[in-house]
């Protein structure tokens, strides 16, 4: 719990805390003078602020509240603590029975950036090219978030309001996301994602989690990251698979309909036309796969 | 960076036209935007504040009618700077407005640039930025026309 001028570039006076717990790091967001944003690992915060494009009075490092760290499974619902880093999380359990969030967390950028990034990070920041958003978009994750009127959830699908917009109020920490982890008899789930070379960035990336019953599909959702404002259920995919045979014909059938849900913008990594195409072929793909480790076989 | 769009508004082409040309308007419609006066027939001027969560971005700029053909088109174009970034944004947009019976389409053509640190953002993050904040408009123009009806 440092006190001081120096911040975490080193440059600015700006006051960085680093709070060991909620109350404490809530108090601190609501007590400071100025401007004062959260850090976590540093990874997307850290590259604004030497660029300019971030400018604080002060900086709350969440980073050693150890209650916001780790992942838990009770009765079937899974939590995951904001500070967990992608590093973290991959190496849980939780990523080797829920594959859509260990492939997630693979492809995020190198060993720095996923030791460091964290998922509170991902999830606060809003931007809808970050990894793990469809993954826990098609987990129908929630957020959980503290702030100076007490503690509130919110379903991701309704926090994520828009391009780097989020419903987190002034003064509100993320402290975790929950989701029914998937039966694991039953059900699959895979991330598929394409990034153009020496981007790094998703181009466009898909997520399934599907649940099987007696060879058929019982339930599936599909989200794409990247293509959109935010990152999107694919509705019509999902409600042309639902109750369809888990065959490899259904599934190329439905990701047809990827698009239909989806509105991605033309920019360095491709026109719409071209994500569009890529969009159905991940979501083929990453519903195969899904279905695989489902128990069924497309 | 360029792009364009199209948005129906369910009034007749002249009273569309008024709505656009109107500041009041154009202050509840542009996201964050504060204050913006009619200076002269032609010109607007005011200041545009947004917080997306990344950044904080403080416009203050002008808007300048350059050409026009009432009711059908026209072209203006927009000056914003950040102090505190120094950054410069320039925008040049076209509307067509067209008759559709008792409704109008408008159709807009937009080209963006975007100079100083702001720029470094890079066009991944500020087009999907620009690009919601001119659907927003238009869609909070036609919100306020439909609320109105
Ligand atoms: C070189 C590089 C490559 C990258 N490549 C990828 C990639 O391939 N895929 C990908 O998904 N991402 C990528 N990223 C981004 C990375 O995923 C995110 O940076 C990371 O998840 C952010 O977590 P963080 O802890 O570092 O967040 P920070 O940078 O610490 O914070 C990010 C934002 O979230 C806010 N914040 C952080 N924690 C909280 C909290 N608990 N409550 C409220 N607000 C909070 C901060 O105020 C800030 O606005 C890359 C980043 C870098 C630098």
């Amino acid at each position: 719990m440092t006190d001081g001028t120096a911040d975490a570039t080193g440059r600015s006076e700006a006051d960085y805390y680093r709070p060991e717990t909620v109350e404490a790091a809530c108090r601190r967001l609501r007590d400071a003078d100025g401007r004062v944003r959260i850090v976590a690992g540093g990874q997307t915060l850290l590259p604004l602020v030497r660029q300019g494009l971030v400018d604080a009075d002060a900086f709350v490092d969440v980073s050693a509240v150890p209650g916001l760290s780790g992942v838990t499974v009770e009765d079937g619902r899974a939590t995951v603590g904001a500070t967990t880093t992608y590093a973290e999380l991959a190496d849980h359990g939780l990523a080797d029975r829920v594959a859509a969030l260990g492939e997630a967390c693979a492809v995020v950028a190198d060993r720095q950036v996923r030791t460091l990034g964290t998922v509170g990070g991902a999830v606060a920041h809003g931007d809808p090219t970050f990894d793990l958003l469809a993954p826990l978009r098609a987990l129908d994750a929630d957020v959980g978030l503290a702030g100076p009127d007490g503690r509130r959830r919110v379903p991701l699908s309704e926090f994520l309001i828009g391009h780097l917009r989020t419903d987190r109020h002034e003064g509100e920490l993320v402290t975790d996301v929950t989701f029914d982890r998937p039966d694991p008899e039953r059900s699959g789930s895979a991330y598929e994602r394409h990034a153009a070379a020496g981007s790094g960035r998703a181009t466009a990336g898909v997520a399934a989690v599907v649940t099987l019953v007696d060879g058929a599909v019982e339930t599936a959702r599909v989200a794409c990251s990247a293509v959109a404002d935010t990152p999107v259920r694919a509705h019509a995919v999902e409600g042309d698979l639902t109750g369809e045979a888990a065959s490899a014909e259904a599934v190329a059938a439905a990701s047809e309909r990827a698009p239909a849900d989806i509105d991605p913008i033309d920019d360095e990594a491709g026109s719409p036309a071209y994500k569009r195409r890529l969009v159905a072929t991940l979501t083929e793909r990453s519903l195969l796969s899904a279905i695989g480790r489902a128990g069924g076989s497309p | 960076m360029e792009f364009e769009g199209t948005e129906t508004v369910p009034v007749e082409r002249s009273a569309a036209w008024d709505l656009i040309t109107d500041p009041a308007v154009l202050t509840t419609c542009v996201m964050g935007a504060e204050e913006i006066a009619r200076v002269s027939e032609d010109r607007y001027e005011g200041a545009i504040r947004q917080r997306i969560t990344g950044i904080d971005v403080a416009l203050d700029g002008e808007v300048r009618i350059e050409e026009r053909d009432r009711p059908e088109w026209l072209r203006f174009t927009g000056v914003g700077t950040d102090s505190r970034t120094g950054s410069r944004m320039d925008a040049d947009v076209t509307v067509t407005l067209t008759d559709e019976g008792a409704a109008t389409e408008l159709a807009y053509d937009v080209d963006v640039t975007f100079t100083g640190r702001l720029a470094t953002m890079g066009s991944r993050v500020l087009r999907r930025q620009v690009r919601a904040n001119v659907e927003t408009y238009f869609e909070n123009l036609v919100d306020r026309v439909e609320a109105r009806a």
